[in-house]
């Protein structure tokens, strides 16, 4: 049953990030990847002392998307902001949509045209991917979806997130739990299915 | 008895093909799910399946029952 009362979304607007590179970062995403300026708002800081003047451009990431930035004038850039080491080096990225094979290709054609360095094509469950950073270090993405995702994966989905809070927040001792309790336990789970 | 729970998806079906052509393991459906089992210890070697690593490393979100006594880049061994 639909809920009409329910508020739904249509896809991104637009993902804002701070740089302290403002040359660099018009440079790389208006020439080196190509994307439309859309938009550029300068501003006194809002009358607060602790709000900088600023100004808030924007690129045209397709389908109605963008990619923004903020560049708050005379501050102290913050390099730890964009592009932490180790694993969480990649888990806070934007990955852009490409529809075919020929696409995803020719992206990776053009970024190593440009000089970027980019990874070979990684296949994963549902997307193909190249993995980039931008000159703010800023983990990129451009993803291919190589199959629809359907019933299934929903349902498999709200098991595994179900398994993943009874193991690592509501079971007992969940600081020891691993992830091989969380299989386990999903497993359970999908043993009861009718 | 060891068993694994593959999610019926494209992706993990390797897993299920191996599984129907391994004598010691036997495979029936679960909902959604194929249901991989065997008498003694339940082995998969990845290369055999033909997986890349990136998804053959995912390939536990169906659950199983058992101990996994192993689960390396190789082989999936539940027991």
């Amino acid at each position: 049953m639909t809920d009409k009362s329910k508020p739904v979304l249509h896809g991104v607007h637009h993902t804002a990030f701070p740089t302290w590179k403002p040359k660099e970062t018009v440079e790389f995403y208006r020439d080196v990847l190509g994307l439309p300026v859309l938009h550029a708002i300068t501003a006194k800081g809002w009358g607060r002392d602790e709000h900088p003047d600023f100004l808030h451009f924007f690129f045209d990431a397709g389908n109605g998307a963008a990619i923004a930035f903020f560049y708050y004038i005379g501050t102290e850039p913050m390099p730890d902001q964009a592009g932490p080491r180790g694993y969480l080096g990649m888990a806070r990225h934007t990955s852009w949509r490409v529809e075919s094979h020929e696409e995803i290709a020719a992206w990776r054609k053009r970024l190593v045209g440009q000089g970027v360095a980019v990874s070979e094509e990684v296949q994963h469950e549902v997307i193909k991917s190249l993995y980039f950073r931008d000159p703010n270090g800023y983990p990129l993405e451009i993803s291919l979806t190589t199959r629809a995702l359907g019933v299934a994966d929903a349902e498999d989905a709200a098991l595994t997130l179900d398994a993943m809070i009874e193991t690592f927040v509501e079971g007992d001792n969940p600081a020891s739990k691993t992830i091989e309790d969380m299989w386990r336990l999903k497993g359970e789970k999908v043993r009861e299915l009718a | 008895m060891p068993v694994l729970y593959v999610v019926d998806v494209p992706e993990f079906q390797p897993l299920v093909d191996y599984a129907r052509n391994a004598p010691e393991l036997t495979v029936s459906k679960q909902a959604n799910y194929h249901k991989i089992e065997a008498a003694g210890e339940l082995v998969i070697h990845r290369e055999a399946t033909g997986m890349d690593a990136a998804i053959w490393f995912g390939g536990l979100v169906g659950g199983y029952e058992g101990k996994i006594v192993e689960f390396s880049e190789d082989v999936l061994r539940i027991g």
